[in-house]
């Protein structure tokens, strides 16, 4: 190493600010030791992908055996405070306007189940992340949906009211909380989480319980509270702007399809999605109830996400229906991964939503930039029914929004894999949208149908 | 400016790592001083920051090879 040699890059360093950890073996006999901690590390605490690096000569080196292996405890991360428990639950009783403010953090702690049974029991109203869309079903009445840039009106307008802001293992993202100064302005904040380090980075908690989520959340259900008034308000304005899925005119009205797709599909389907407009939409209509089931890539935003991640899934869940939805300028960024699509048999189903733009970044342009359109335009896509075919892939094109409902019929009877190429309004909007810097009661709620 | 104190496991990388975080975190690192005795590595550092240095501490602590921070002054 060290000498530029063919193919030589520095794997360590290049990877070291988007890894949780990196390894560089250079002693065969570490290879195993190595790979045991790293397997660990990965999986451990807040979970995240950990690279080793094993030069050539030492994959090529003979070595005795193993070494004994070192005895390695994870004992998870701990329990909360009793301390804190009991501040935090002293302020959601005195609270009137008390919100849930869920995050991704529920799913990787498996504590679905524990949020539920908390809103259950205190009849505390929720929000959810992107990330953590599912924690609750869909048509849970407690449940006000997605908050943030592209959220709710009912979910965005509740955090702005709420007195008491319970965050569960949420980050404060900047696409969540709009202009932060000015993000549940008249709220006190409890914040439980797992990683100390989330706690205090965007907003300083009054109350902060660290430790696991499921216990914390156990503690927390046993609260008595009296927010009655406060859920009756909230589920009113759920009612009353829900959405209509009326949109007028011909053309395929992605949200609906994509409601009555997950509908069909049923709740174990698992959907994947790539990043813009058509990401959102999922986020928005599709029907979860259970936020493993919703792979999206959130903080990260990357494009080119969803096939990849719903082959994974399909090897993981051979039986289970997988739902790839993708946007044209996504899908192009991995598409060769049809052809592991078809090496392995995978019956996953891929709908591409074509706008022949880069909607979002389109989106963005009409609103801010007044239409000084630059570099969104693909409307010199492939055809993507053919390259399906090219593949050797079923497929079929959908043109019209009376196609809808047999497109979905014929998507979910077909076995195997198969491509449905959907083409959608081009000027198509996604709504609401808070501005940028905006607070996100400032959300833009131009109607659907009017986009 | 902050004055820390670090123990680190002497692996490879470990003080690229812990740099990077404190650059990528708001910090700037005005002067490092690293010794390294066995599989134990000291570290004394002087950054540069204007927001709270218990995000960084915080931060610095979830890196895999970060054994202790102290912040001296």
């Amino acid at each position: 190493m060290g000498t530029d040699a063919f193919q030589e890059v520095d794997v360590l360093a290049m990877t070291m600010p988007v890894v949780k950890h990196g390894y560089l073996v250079t002693d065969p006999a570490e290879v195993g030791r190595v790979i045991r901690e790293a397997c660990r590390l990965a999986m451990s605490g807040r979970p995240g992908p950990v690279v080793v690096d094993i030069p050539k000569d030492v994959q090529l080196a003979e070595v005795d055996g193993p070494a004994p292996a070192p005895e390695l405890c994870d004992h998870g991360p701990g329990l909360p405070e009793p301390d804190a428990l009991s501040r935090a639950s002293a302020m959601l009783a005195a609270a009137e306007r008390p919100l849930v403010y869920a995050g991704g953090g529920v799913r990787i702690a498996n504590a679905r189940q524990s949020l539920r049974d908390f809103v259950d029991r205190t009849r505390v109203p929720a929000v959810l992340t992107l990330q953590a869309l599912g924690s609750l079903p869909a048509d849970h009445p407690a449940n006000l949906g997605m908050l943030g840039m592209h959220g709710l009106v009912a979910a965005n307008h509740a955090v702005q009211e709420c007195d008491l802001l319970l965050v569960v293992a949420a980050r404060f993202d900047d696409r969540v909380t709009g202009h932060l100064e000015r993000f549940a302005p008249n709220a006190k904040v409890v914040h439980l989480d797992v990683d100390p380090a989330e706690v205090g980075k965007r907003r300083s908690p009054d109350v902060a319980v660290l430790g696991e989520l499921n216990a914390s959340l156990r503690a927390l259900a046993e609260t008595q509270t009296d927010c009655e008034a406060w859920m009756a308000h909230c589920a009113a304005s759920k009612a009353r702007t829900a959405w209509a899925y009326d949109a007028p005119g011909d053309l395929v009205y992605a949200p609906r399809l994509l409601r009555d797709l997950s509908v069909a599909a049923g709740h174990d389907a698992v959907v994947a999605c790539d990043v813009g407009q058509h990401q959102m939409w999922v986020a928005q209509h599709w029907q979860l109830d259970d936020p493993r089931n919703h792979l999206s890539s959130g903080g990260l935003g990357a494009m080119g996400f969803g096939l990849p991640a719903a082959i994974g899934a399909q090897f993981a869940k051979p039986e289970t229906p997988v739902v790839a939805v993708c946007g044209d300028g996504s899908v192009m960024m991995n598409i060769q991964e049809l052809a592991t699509v078809v090496r392995y048999g995978l019956p996953l189903k891929l709908i591409v939503l074509d706008n022949q733009y880069l909607g979002m970044v389109r989106q963005w342009q009409e609103l801010f930039l007044e239409r000084r359109y630059s570099e969104v335009d693909l409307s010199d896509n492939p055809d993507f029914a053919k390259v399906a075919e090219a593949f050797g892939i079923p497929s079929f094109t959908v043109s019209a929004g009376d196609e809808e409902s047999g497109a979905i019929e014929r998507l979910l009877s077909t076995p195997g894999p198969v491509v449905v190429h959907v083409l959608v309004d081009p000027e198509a909007n996604v709504w609401p949208f808070v501005p940028p810097g905006a607070a996100n009661h400032e959300m833009i709620e131009e109607q659907p149908c009017t986009a | 400016m902050y004055r820390m104190k670090l123990e680190l496991s002497a692996v490879r990388g470990a003080l690229v790592r812990l740099l990077g975080v404190a650059e990528r975190r708001g910090f700037e690192p005005t002067s490092v001083v690293c010794t390294t005795i066995d599989a134990t590595m000291r570290v004394e550092m002087t950054v540069n920051g204007r927001v709270d240095v218990g995000l960084l501490v915080r931060q610095l602590l979830k890196l895999h090879d970060v054994r202790t921070v102290e912040v001296c002054s």
